[in-house]
């Protein structure tokens, strides 16, 4: 048989160490505590806490891109002041009105006795018309420039034009807050800025600390992919493959599950005959070895990791959790034995994560010299983790030849808004005096879960002096394509393992 | 054991199984590597004909770019959804985004090796991942061995898994998470334990735990005297959070009878079960905390003492003990202890210690027979048992419980000594019917009053008739009150009383208007009364209450 033997490393591989680090204070929180569980505020309260929060950066960003425009436009605080045929400048959120969204009041109103339609792919039509308030009322916004700028519901713009004479403001140009200052961008800042022209070449460093990211593992799916997923687990403990796999496993550090780690428990009828025909299939034969149960089968893969590494779990959609965002952390003792470690966190669904490389006893050891601290400082990443919901419900607002998701995604980098379409289309938590899906800062990783391909983006920003560089993550769900992300911490450098049996079951149902 | 040859034989063709290197390995204890050769040898190694293996491989490599999504796509076309197609466009070329190396991992059967093997442009490695007596039709049977190798792992310790070939991280640790240590430092609080450390340090810490009560129970024993004031005052303590207490007092009463009556008997059996439960006492730092308080408040001690009719009868050593006892428990569930309070604190001064260590001694008892100290915050035997499992446990982890033990326990000591006072006034039975009675409240308020209450200012002009004045100056008024109890018939009788309340200096009412405030008060329900009054008395609950009738005076 062809086989190559497998060497058995010299010395027992250990893995690099990265530590969790508190967030600053800046950084918005996504815990629901006891006092803010209300529900009773109105949505209204985001949106204006948004704009509020958000106008200045626009406004700043309007005046120093329109300040040598001829004409000398001047900013007009309120939209309804506006006066006609005088270019000017006019802040406020998007709001789009679209003949296909989904209105509750249609809802009501139709025939109950006829089926439901089936929720639309994409809401956007010709019909759609892109409006932009703000405290004192709602003006049209016209032109075809401001109709390809890939605009939702719920993003602060600045727009720059005229009113016409049928009461539309007819847009010229438009201005974002831009991306949020970024502070943590230093990881070793002298080698990653040649790293990044070289992009994936094979320079990277042994010592360099990797994560692994998935999502969409949809345990207890109707199709079940546990072969792939008793892959992933051995790929991450290090047994699998040869020397070069088990080299490159070592090297990851944590591992980040971006939501819908189990699948839906409702799904539609139509979708299950659909599994179960496909199922008879391709595999002949009644194939359950193992428990049913999602919730132990996943615990057991979680264990194992958690034996080898920090797993940090974000809930998803179809994870046993609220369906408003932000969705609060799973209970831990949902996973059975991997709750048993610290090293296991559960996160709550836009999470941002603060890691340092180095191990926390080192931190612990080093923090005596200030000198160590500021190292430590620079040697750290912000992740800014979701399970997909707000990019998904995004996408529905776009056309998608022009626009991808990964576009959308960089757009609300620049929007400085990661779900500007809730509360419209998109649930969530009715919040009073703040809006936490506000960038605060930017992050430097931008993981976003359950997408249906991977694709990874760098995102720089130039602003005044400081720029903001960011890589977009779209995680593939695990179900759908059995891919694991690899990202090293130091260089941002991507990389893909992508896990499937081939030929399981094609040509052998006369088997046996 | 038998020899992995023979293992093989045995699992593939006599039980059926799908032996992957993983069960190899742990089957054998052998690295993961070494088990995925062995497998390969085994099936190279001709067989018979009715002993065909047959291996499932995993190749890993990258592939070739063009055909990077091919397998995946034809698979994932049945069950994506509509637009998929229109992603692929968007993800394939990757118009936006960048490129990245794509590992690619493939469990093939042996059949389709040489032809999985083309699409990769670069093979990395390439092992046999399982051996199976029919060839493998569906991937999920891979997963088949994973309940023994999880079982398997389970009895790992984590080095003896990383000679396995696991790769386990240093960061990986069993505990509570922790909260991320203050925004400046980095890196985990050090408070959680590694792997391979909680046996190590739960042992310490409880041979430290047996060491130190064994000490600490001899001097105890010899300082009964000065332990004694704990015991008056635990109890009011440990009943601070008590809500009402109306139904509890009958029931205390009660107790209150039946104690007396077996106070004398218990005592010799209470001595023998000093000893042990000494051995196992709570950690050595309570202890002095405790004496150290109990030597602040000596005086009351000895008033108490005097005054009351039972205390002279009960050996010093034994209140010792109780005390000793009656710790762990509180420091251990602070809400059990809320719960089981009432009883005791419903009757008089007097009479509280005696039911508790009358509980005590039963359920020292109980848990003596275990050689695990126990709390005895349970006056009721059905509930020992259940206690005994939850002590038991956390016994086990000692080390949690010990830092527990501390800081409640001395929070309980460092508790004002305000709130504590004023429970007993409140369950103060209905009619002041004989002196003791009377006395055992003032009692308490005058350990108060010598440690941080401002000496009242008696004004007893406005009293006309002989209210009792408690020692410490407080007046006392008479209050209307309704009680509650079932008879023997099973009916809730409600029944109003009066009794005396002593008044507190910080009540806003107390000055010169007594008789007016009363009045004013009886306006209320007398529920609300008694609840704004009794209510642990704490200033906490009343300025709350307070805060709720200016809220509505003002609307």
């Amino acid at each position: 048989m062809p086989t190559a033997t497998t060497m058995v490393p010299d010395a027992p591989k250990t893995r690099p160490s990265t530590s969790l680090v508190a967030p600053p204070n800046k950084t918005p929180q996504f815990t629901i505590d006891a006092q803010n569980k209300s529900y009773k505020h109105q949505y209204a309260n985001i949106y204006f806490v948004r704009l509020r929060l958000l106008r200045g950066f626009v406004e700043e960003q309007a005046k120093k891109k329109w300040n040598e425009v001829a004409g000398n436009p001047t900013f007009v605080p309120r939209v309804l002041d506006v006066e006609k045929g005088q270019l000017c400048f006019i802040i406020g959120t998007v709001y789009m009105d679209m003949p296909l969204k989904p209105n509750v009041l249609d809802d009501i109103a139709r025939d109950h006795s006829i089926p439901a339609p089936p929720p639309r792919k994409k809401f956007n039509s010709p019909d759609d018309i892109i409006t932009l308030e703000d405290e004192s009322g709602r003006v049209c916004l016209v032109g075809d420039r401001i109709r390809s700028a890939g605009l939702v519901t719920g993003v602060i713009i600045g727009a720059l034009g005229i009113e016409t004479n049928s009461g539309d403001f007819e847009v010229v140009d438009y201005v974002f807050a831009g991306m949020a200052p970024q502070v943590s961008s230093e990881w070793d800042s002298s080698k990653r800025g040649e790293e990044m022209d070289i992009d994936e070449s094979g320079d990277e460093f042994p010592s360099d600390e990797w994560i692994a990211l998935v999502s969409g593992l949809e345990v207890g799916a109707p199709s079940p992919t546990d072969g792939e997923l008793e892959l992933l687990t051995e790929f991450l403990t290090g047994e699998l493959g040869g020397l070069s796999e088990q080299n490159s496993a070592s090297r990851i550090s944590r591992l980040i599950i971006a939501g819908n780690s189990l699948a839906p428990v409702v799904s539609t009828s139509n979708s299950v005959t659909e599994e179960v025909d496909r199922k008879t299939r391709r595999y002949g034969q009644e194939s359950a070895a193992f428990s049913p149960h999602p919730t132990i089968n996943l615990g057991d893969h979680l264990l194992d990791i958690a034996r080898s590494m920090p797993i940090h779990v974000l809930p998803g959609e179809s994870d046993p959790s609220g369906t408003i965002l932000p969705q609060q952390t799973l209970p831990r003792a949902m996973f059975g034995g991997a709750s048993a470690y610290s090293s296991f966190r559960c996160e709550t669904n836009p999470a941002y994560i603060h890691i340092a490389s180095g191990s926390a006893s080192n931190a612990a050891a080093k923090n005596g010299a200030s000198s160590s601290k500021v190292d430590a400082s620079e040697r750290r990443r912000t992740l800014l983790v979701n399970s997909g919901q707000p990019l998904n419900d995004m996408f529905k607002y776009l056309d998608s030849p022009p626009h991808t998701r990964l576009s959308i995604a960089s757009s609300t980098l620049h929007w400085r808004h990661m779900a500007p379409t809730a509360p419209d289309t998109l649930w969530c938590h009715p919040y009073f005096t703040t809006d936490p899906f506000i960038f605060a800062e930017t992050p430097d990783l931008y993981i976003i879960g359950n997408q249906p391909a991977f694709g990874t983006k760098m995102v720089t920003d130039k602003q005044d002096e400081d720029e903001a560089r960011c890589r977009i993550i779209l995680v593939p769900g695990f179900r759908q394509t059995g891919t694991l992300v690899l990202v090293n911490l130091r260089t941002l450098d991507v990389k893909t393992v992508s896990f499937a049996a081939q030929s399981m079951g094609g040509a052998l149902s006369s088997d046996v | 054991m038998s020899s992995i040859p023979d293992f093989l034989a045995k699992q593939l063709f006599i039980e059926k199984n799908v032996v992957t290197y993983r069960s190899l390995s742990r089957q054998f204890k052998i690295h993961v590597n070494v088990a995925k050769n062995e497998l390969a040898t085994y099936h190279a190694t001709p067989q018979s004909s009715a002993e065909q293996s047959y291996a499932t491989y995993i190749i890993s490599g990258e592939l070739f770019p063009r055909a990077s999504s091919q397998p995946l796509s034809t698979e994932d076309d049945t069950q994506m959804d509509v637009d998929e197609p229109q992603e692929g466009q968007e993800d394939e070329p990757e118009v936006d985004s960048d490129l990245v190396p794509q590992v690619k991992i493939t469990l093939v059967g042996e059949k389709d090796l040489e032809q999985a093997k083309t699409q990769y442009a670069r093979i990395f490695s390439e092992h046999i991942y399982c051996l199976s007596p029919s060839p493998l039709v569906d991937s999920s049977l891979i997963c088949a061995p994973s309940a023994n190798i999880y079982k398997a792992d389970a009895k790992l310790s984590p080095e003896q898994s990383i000679l396995l070939g696991r790769v386990v991280g240093p960061d990986v640790k069993i505990g509570k998470v922790q909260p991320l240590p203050a925004a400046s430092s980095k890196g985990k609080a050090p408070a959680t334990t590694t792997v391979r450390k909680p046996g190590l340090a739960a042992s310490a810490s409880l041979s430290k735990v047996k060491e130190e009560p064994k000490a600490e129970s001899i001097k105890a024993e010899k300082k009964a005297d000065e332990v004694k004031p704990k015991d008056s005052k635990s109890p009011p303590v440990i009943s601070k959070p008590k809500p009402s207490g109306k139904l509890d007092f009958s029931k205390a009463k009660a107790k209150a009878k039946e104690e007396k009556k077996t106070v004398k008997e218990e005592e010799p059996s209470e001595r023998e079960k000093t000893e042990p439960i000494f051995k196992i006492g709570p950690p050595s730092r309570a202890k002095r905390e405790t004496k150290g308080k109990s030597t602040a408040s000596k005086k009351p001690v000895k008033r108490e003492s005097s005054s009351s009719a039972t205390s002279p009868s009960e050996p010093p050593p034994r209140r010792g003990t109780k005390r000793k006892s009656a710790m762990p428990i509180d420091s251990d569930s602070e809400q059990s202890a809320v719960t089981e309070t009432p009883a005791p604190s419903g009757p008089s001064r007097s009479i509280s210690p005696v039911p508790k260590s009358r509980g005590k001694a039963k359920t020292a008892a109980v848990k003596v027979k275990k050689g695990i100290v126990l709390s005895d915050d349970e006056d009721d035997e059905d509930e020992d048992n259940l206690k005994e499992s939850k002590v038991s446990k956390s016994y086990g982890r000692k080390k949690t419980v010990i830092k527990e033990v501390d800081p409640s326990l001395s929070a309980m000591m460092d508790m004002d000594d305000d709130s504590v006072i004023k429970h007993p006034r409140r369950v103060t039975p209905p009619p002041p019917s004989d002196t003791e009675q009377t006395d055992e409240p003032d009692e308490d308020v005058a350990m108060e009053d010598d440690e941080d209450l401002p000496k009242p200012i008696p004004k007893k002009k406005k009293v006309k008739k002989a209210i009792p004045v408690g020692r410490n100056g407080l007046k006392k008024r008479r209050v209307v009150k309704s009680r509650m109890t079932t008879d023997a018939k099973g009916y809730i009788i409600t029944e109003d009383y009066s009794e005396y309340e002593s008044v507190d200096e910080e009540e806003p009412e107390e000055p010169k208007p007594k008789a007016k405030k009363p009045a004013a008060r009886g306006k209320k329900s007398d529920s609300e009364e008694k609840s704004s009054k009794s209510g642990t008395s704490s200033k906490v609950k009343k300025t709350m209450s307070g805060g709720l009738m200016d809220f509505f005076g003002k609307k």
